[in-house]
């Protein structure tokens, strides 16, 4: 009897166990980031009040938007908005200071400095683009009420800049001392697991157990983890000094893992085309990857010395593997020498060749994570590696116009009205055609914003009419206000419900409007109230009915994009272009993938595209490459150059006679550094440089040859219907 | 003590100026302490940093008064 009720104490115990575990694990977190947001919008209220600042409010909003659960991620946002916000002053300065007697003009500038702050916001990533979004709207929210009146000009810019800096100072000082959340974590989290995802797509592809879908969405993903690195790693600069420290090695880190990701998907095609039709290179090759199993690690290495052993281990299969393709190569079927064939002597170099080359970058790879886990300081890498970033400049552009338009129409509306709210309008409308410019899906992103807000003006005129007027201290007002802020908070914490969260809090605080003294003047709560919700209903019109960037026409545009890279791999300089290529590449995937949620057929489209784009371009890098580091004779240099801008035709405009035509020159390339390779002149160094250009060359002419791969669907579709090339 | 200084014929008060050179001393100061990895060994490193820049701050504050 006894022993039964002690073991259901205990299993209540484990049960309730678990349960704590749990919530420490997922509601904590997200609580304690409420209470963090209140107890900074409540600080930033009353120190605002102490140091006498007309507008308390401004800085309590400057909470709620730079407020994110990571700390570093606070500090870079709000050095953007500090940033943002002298600039949108000062263009509000010329604005009012060039336009003051003419509304008409003063509006059309305005609308115009929007625009153009919009398009740099949608040309731009993470905050960069959010600090084109204030200076944009910032110009409104000073200049249109000195428009009204400009003599107050001067001081309603220093008093928001100041209310802006305390709100700033506020977030940023509460959120990095109460329970820091460092960014360090989740950049160390991202490369660990991107370690285990990258090492489970080797192995799905080489056991061929996953269909092509879903090895296409592990790409993706990986693709997703690239650039949440890259934006992670540029917030991190700010937070953390040792991160700083480290930040060469870290974007090392990413772009060492792009080159052994395509590598390794270049290698990965290659043996999927020489394996379809039981080609005697694809059976050596199938062998010499079975020997090597257990390529590597199954889960990420935990520790700096498991990552080091792992890389000695790769670094011994090197040379296994350079052994093992001896010993084949001796036994290669004779009598196949030469020659396009699919399962040819050449193919299996190739093959080789590229194995080689992945497991090389494997290896620097492993080392380079293996000395950011590890204690000691390592010395940066001496070669200093950038991260591109690529944008439509057409679709940032329409969205720029886009803005302009809202603001036109909002403008005429106030001056055709003469409505005393219409200030108020058009800044709202200014604000939401910039906020949501860039956001996945611009018109539900409004609608969540309009509900935010509408629940932010009944709470708000209850609290301001029924609860303020009885309290008489300030601690009185914070004490109330908390459970109100408290709700909006709690909603922010949860990624679905975060707009419709921010839209409470912000307009919550904007017509509770808390000073000290309090002023209460219904009539205007009123009046701005349904001014910000009309001028939030314009921008939200216009965004539904203009131009769509999302829909089939921005996709056209990505896939264009997508293609013009290797374009760029063939004609810019070499210098440094495979880094740019490579990050470039995945930057506008990325983009579309998140923006535009295409349906799943679309997706593969893309993804197949940007596979195919990062293979050729690799390969063409490389070629140009070898070409930059040997003299070689001027036939051939000729003939690969010819090679290379045949096949920025041929993705330029796809289509069949231009993939006849990239495919002879491919070949004749190939046929003259083959023979260059014969010459008996050749020293190492260089055989090694033609090996590789040979290689390069190979791939290029069996991916162009490749029946499965969207090249060729695309080329087919286009002899048959030539107007329809994608 | 110099409330405040004549720049350009603007009257800048003197504790923002000092501010304003706690914020660059405070950003060689963490550069420097992060690259020799003293920040591993604190318990609360924001805190740390805080209260340096309040001593730098105050520190300064001090030399103006006596100034």
């Amino acid at each position: 009897m006894s022993t039964t009720a002690a073991d259901t104490a205990k299993g209540w115990l484990n049960a309730s166990g678990q349960e704590l575990a749990g919530w420490l694990k997922g509601d904590a977190p997200r609580l304690l980031f409420s209470l963090k947001i209140c107890l900074a919008a409540l600080l930033a209220m009353v120190l605002s009040m102490l140091l006498e600042l007309d507008q308390p409010r401004t800085a309590m909003i400057t909470v709620f938007v730079v407020m994110q659960p990571e700390t570093g991620m606070v500090l870079a946002k709000s050095l953007y908005r500090i940033a943002a916000t002298v600039v949108g002053t000062l263009a509000a300065l010329v604005l009012v200071g060039a336009f003051a007697q003419q509304r008409e003009l003063f509006l059309l500038g305005l609308a115009l400095w929007i625009g153009i702050c919009t398009a740099g916001a949608a040309f731009h990533r993470n905050f960069r683009s959010y600090g084109f979004v204030l200076a944009g709207y910032t110009a409104a929210m000073i200049g249109l009420p000195s428009a009204v009146q400009p003599d107050t000009f001067f001081t309603t810019a220093v008093t928001r800049l100041s209310e802006i800096c305390l709100g700033i100072v506020c977030a940023g000082v509460v959120s990095d001392l109460i329970f820091p959340r460092p960014l360090a974590a989740a950049i160390y989290g991202n490369v660990e697991s991107r370690y285990a995802a990258f090492i489970s797509l080797v192995r799905a592809s080489l056991s061929g157990s996953a269909t092509a879908a879903q090895l296409e969405k592990m790409q993706l993903s990986l693709v997703s983890k690239v650039l949440a690195l890259e934006s992670l790693r540029s917030a991190a600069v700010l937070e953390d000094p040792e991160l700083r420290a480290r930040d060469r090695s870290l974007r090392k880190l990413n772009s060492e893992f792009m080159a052994a990701a395509t590598t390794f998907y270049s290698f990965h095609q290659l043996m999927k085309r020489l394996t379809r039709d039981q080609t005697p290179a694809g059976e050596l090759l199938q062998d010499i990857y079975r020997s090597l199993g257990g390529l590597v690690g199954a889960e990420a290495p935990g520790s700096a010395a498991a990552a080091s052993r792992t890389a000695r281990r790769i670094a011994a299969l090197r040379v296994l593997l350079a052994r093992r393709a001896r010993e084949a190569e001796l036994a290669f079927p004779a009598g196949e020498g030469g020659g396009a064939a699919p399962g040819s002597l050449q193919d299996f170099r190739t093959a080789l060749h590229l194995l080689n080359r992945f497991l090389r970058e494997m290896h620097g790879y492993t080392r380079s994570y293996a000395a950011l886990g590890g204690e000691q300081r390592v010395l940066d890498p001496q070669e200093d590696v950038r991260f591109d970033l690529r944008t439509d400049p057409v679709v940032a552009l329409v969205s720029g116009l886009r803005a302009f338009l809202a603001l036109l129409v909002a403008s005429y509306f106030w001056i055709a009205s003469g409505w005393a709210g219409g200030a108020s309008m058009v800044m709202n409308a200014g604000i939401v055609s910039a906020l949501f410019a860039a956001a996945p899906d611009p018109p539900a992103a409004v609608r969540r914003m309009v509900t935010g807000f509408s629940a932010g003006l009944v709470a708000a005129v209850l609290f301001k009419f029924l609860v303020v007027p009885s309290l008489d201290t300030v601690l009185l007002l914070c004490v109330a206000m908390f459970p109100v802020l408290m709700l909006g908070a709690h909603l922010v914490s949860r990624p679905k419900q975060a707009a419709i969260g921010h839209g409470f809090l912000i307009f919550f605080s904007y017509i509770t409007s808390p000073t000290n003294p309090m002023t209460f003047n219904a009539t205007d709560a009123v009046n701005e109230g349904i001014a910000t919700l009309i001028g939030i209903a314009v921008a939200g019109v216009v965004f539904a009915t203009l131009a769509p960037v999302n829909g089939a026409w921005g996709r056209k545009r990505v896939l264009r994009q997508l293609r013009r890279q290797v374009e760029a791999a063939c004609f810019e300089p070499v210098a440094g272009l495979r880094e740019r290529f490579e990050s470039g590449t995945r930057d506008l995937l990325h983009k579309q993938v998140v923006t535009a949620q295409p349906d799943d057929h679309q997706q593969r489209l893309l993804v197949g595209w940007f596979l195919s784009v990062l293979e050729i371009g690799h390969a063409v890098i490389q070629l140009r490459q070898v070409l930059h580091d040997v003299a070689a004779p001027a036939e051939l240099e000729a003939a690969v150059k010819g090679a290379v801008s045949a096949l920025a035709g041929l993705y330029r405009r796809p289509g069949r006679e231009h993939r006849e035509a990239a495919l002879q020159q491919v070949a004749l390339a190939l046929r003259l550094a083959t023979q260059t390779a014969l010459l008996p002149a050749a020293d190492d160094h260089s055989s090694v440089l033609y090996a590789r250009l040979r290689t390069s060359l190979h791939l290029i002419q069996s991916a162009l040859l490749d029946e499965e791969g969207v090249l060729m669907a695309t080329t087919a579709v286009s002899a048959a219907n030539p107007g329809e090339a994608i | 003590m110099i409330r405040e200084i004549p720049m350009l014929d603007a009257l800048v008060p003197s504790l923002l100026l000092s501010f304003l050179a706690s914020i660059a001393f405070q950003v060689v100061t963490d550069r420097v302490l992060g690259r020799l990895g003293i920040y591993r060994h604190v318990w609360h490193p924001t805190l740390f940093r805080l209260c340096l820049f309040v001593c730098t701050f105050g520190a300064f504050g001090l030399a103006l008064l006596r100034g």
